[in-house]
């Protein structure tokens, strides 16, 4: 895999290497806590994004990654912690605020408004979100999806509803985009197209932050990743160094192997 | 669009020219009303999917605002009408927490809302204001026409409000919202916004709906106005033509209040078993309507 995978992040050195000038990250996340119960999906999680940069979110299943997104999206209300857009506190606003300021997401299992034909899911956040029906059609074709655009979202196989689900999240102009196991149940082919477009984003300017269980796929989209366990980061830095990591290797091989 | 204004149109005109050629008057003025109601309905239901149980709780609301603001206030007919709608909209705002409930338990606490305006309406100690169980009398106001006219153009309203919500932003708002709540919310949408607007919207409809109803029949009972009957046949009506569609309940207050009207009272068995078996088969069969049988034929409903 090695070749294809360095090629592919050669792309993204363009995204990594764009820094903010002024001081306040484009998105930054301190001390973040949710709880259900008893359970702490989240424990104190912290991070930085800034413009133009994609940033991986790894770990075991239930480590909070998903969570995380839906705290930051604003679909769970956060337990403690503060989320800033630009240095500005968001923590408090409904999710329709956050889209309209420029912050959306993506889900696992696409959300698609499944009555709706595909043009309307993306008409509708366009108009609501302010960024106007202009977008649409750049959106439709950004996702490979203009020939489909009559269909209901309904009719629609898994790959094309993944990417239907980020037409929708475009279409709204975000410069923050949380996306959530874009790779889970894309073929090989699919997945490097995936890549590829992420980083074109990322080059746009827009910051993403990459929840992934395929590694292959993180490779080629992110310079930097963050590992979660128990709901805090146990490790930042690149995918590689977090391979060599023995906490890393511990948390997702368990006890036996260390 | 144009279909659905022609649609729209033709009924109105339907009702409207009726009286002259068919006598029973009363009788239209009925299914004008479940007409409204049935519209009404689908605002909420098939814009939103709040199914609204309590429904008539609106409609008594503003049928004794309206009777009560020109028994006590002295207030001319028409701007009666005015306040059933505003009263019946107050109602609503009062009733906005409600929508923070779903499905089934929405449903049962708008049944008990209405229930609750029932029995303050009938409460023997309000006599002063209400006349308590001792109903209405609006003869003072009677006039069979002005009302008549009154319910054709609050039809026109009702009819005007679905074709607008079928062909607005608003619409594909509430659509998107009865897909998914979380999704619409990630589009942008405020979601307890447009689903109150919705809500209120519905209730204003059946409160014009109940003042013109309250002018019309002159003496009426509490038990006439906040009968789960009317809940249950404008949704019934709905539901069996097709929700979210403009055309269809109005083909279902048709077939339904026509069959409604020929059996309804003389063999009241046989159309609560026929009506029973409606019920019955739409949700087993057909949860959408007779409008998704057309078009699975590929004609596309109004």
């Amino acid at each position: 895999m090695s070749s294809e995978v360095s090629r592919v992040s050669g792309v993204s050195g363009i995204g990594r290497s764009a820094a903010l000038s002024d001081n306040a990250a484009r998105l930054e996340a301190s001390g973040l806590a949710k709880r259900f119960g008893g359970f702490r999906a989240l424990d104190g999680l912290s991070f930085r994004l800034e413009r133009g940069e994609i940033l991986g979110l790894m770990g075991p299943n239930g480590s909070g990654k998903t969570t995380t997104i839906n705290v930051v999206s604003g679909v769970y209300s956060a337990d403690g912690g503060e989320v800033c857009l630009d240095g500005k506190p968001v923590t408090a606003l409904a999710p329709h605020r956050r889209v309209r300021l420029g912050l959306n997401r993506t889900f696992q299992v696409p959300r698609p408004l499944r009555g709706l034909t595909v043009h309307q899911n993306v008409e509708v956040a366009a108009v609501y979100s302010g960024a106007g029906t202009d977008v649409v059609a750049q959106c439709l074709e950004w996702a490979e999806l203009a020939h489909l655009a009559g269909r209901r979202a309904s009719t629609l196989n898994n790959s094309q509803q993944k990417r239907l689900d980020l037409a929708r999240a475009l279409a709204t102009r975000p410069r923050v985009l949380l996306i959530d196991e874009m790779g889970a149940g894309l073929n090989p082919a699919e997945l490097e197209t995936m890549a590829h477009k992420l980083c074109a984003l990322a080059e746009q300017g827009v910051a993403l932050v990459v929840v992934e269980h395929v590694l292959g796929f993180l490779q080629m989209v992110s310079s930097r990743v963050i590992v979660m366990n128990a709901g805090r980061a146990i490790f930042e830095g690149t995918v590689a160094a977090a391979a060599e990591d023995p906490e890393v290797v511990r948390v997702f091989l368990g006890e036996r192997h260390h | 669009m144009l279909k659905a204004v022609l649609t729209g149109v033709a009924t109105v005109g339907l009702f409207a020219l009726a009286p002259v050629f068919y006598a029973n008057q009363t009788l239209l003025f009925s299914a004008m009303m479940y007409l409204v109601l049935a519209q009404g309905i689908n605002v909420l239901y098939g814009f939103t999917g709040y199914l609204p149980f309590g429904y008539v709780g609106f409609f008594g609301a503003g049928a004794y605002a309206g009777a009560l603001s020109v028994l006590r206030l002295g207030l001319s007919p028409v701007l009666a009408l005015v306040v059933g709608g505003v009263v019946a909209v107050l109602v609503g705002v009062v009733l906005v927490p409600l929508l923070r409930l779903s499905g089934a338990y929405f449903a049962i606490a708008n049944l008990a809302a209405a229930q609750a305006l029932y029995y303050v309406v009938s409460n023997p100690d309000l006599q002063a204001l209400t006349n308590g169980p001792y109903g209405i009398n609006l003869a003072v106001a009677y006039n069979a026409t002005a009302s008549y006219a009154a319910m054709v153009a609050l039809l026109g309203l009702a009819l005007a409000t679905v074709v607008y919500l079928r062909h607005s932003r608003l619409g594909l708002a509430l659509r998107a919202i009865r897909e998914d709540r979380i999704s619409a919310e990630l589009a942008g949408i405020n979601v307890v916004r447009e689903r109150t607007i919705a809500w209120l919207l519905s209730a204003l409809l059946a409160g014009l709906c109940g003042a013109a109803f309250a002018w019309y029949i002159s003496v009426f009972y509490p038990e006439t106005v906040f009968s789960l009957n009317v809940s249950i046949f404008a949704i019934v009506f709905a539901l069996f033509g097709g929700a979210a569609t403009l055309a269809g309940p109005i083909v279902g207050t048709l077939v339904l209040y026509g069959l409604y009207s020929a059996i309804g009272i003389s063999q009241p068995e046989y159309f609560q078993l026929i009506f029973g078996l409606v019920i019955v088969g739409l949700v087993l069969f057909l949860p959408d309507g007779l409008a998704s049988l057309s078009e699975r034929a590929g004609f596309e409903v109004p």
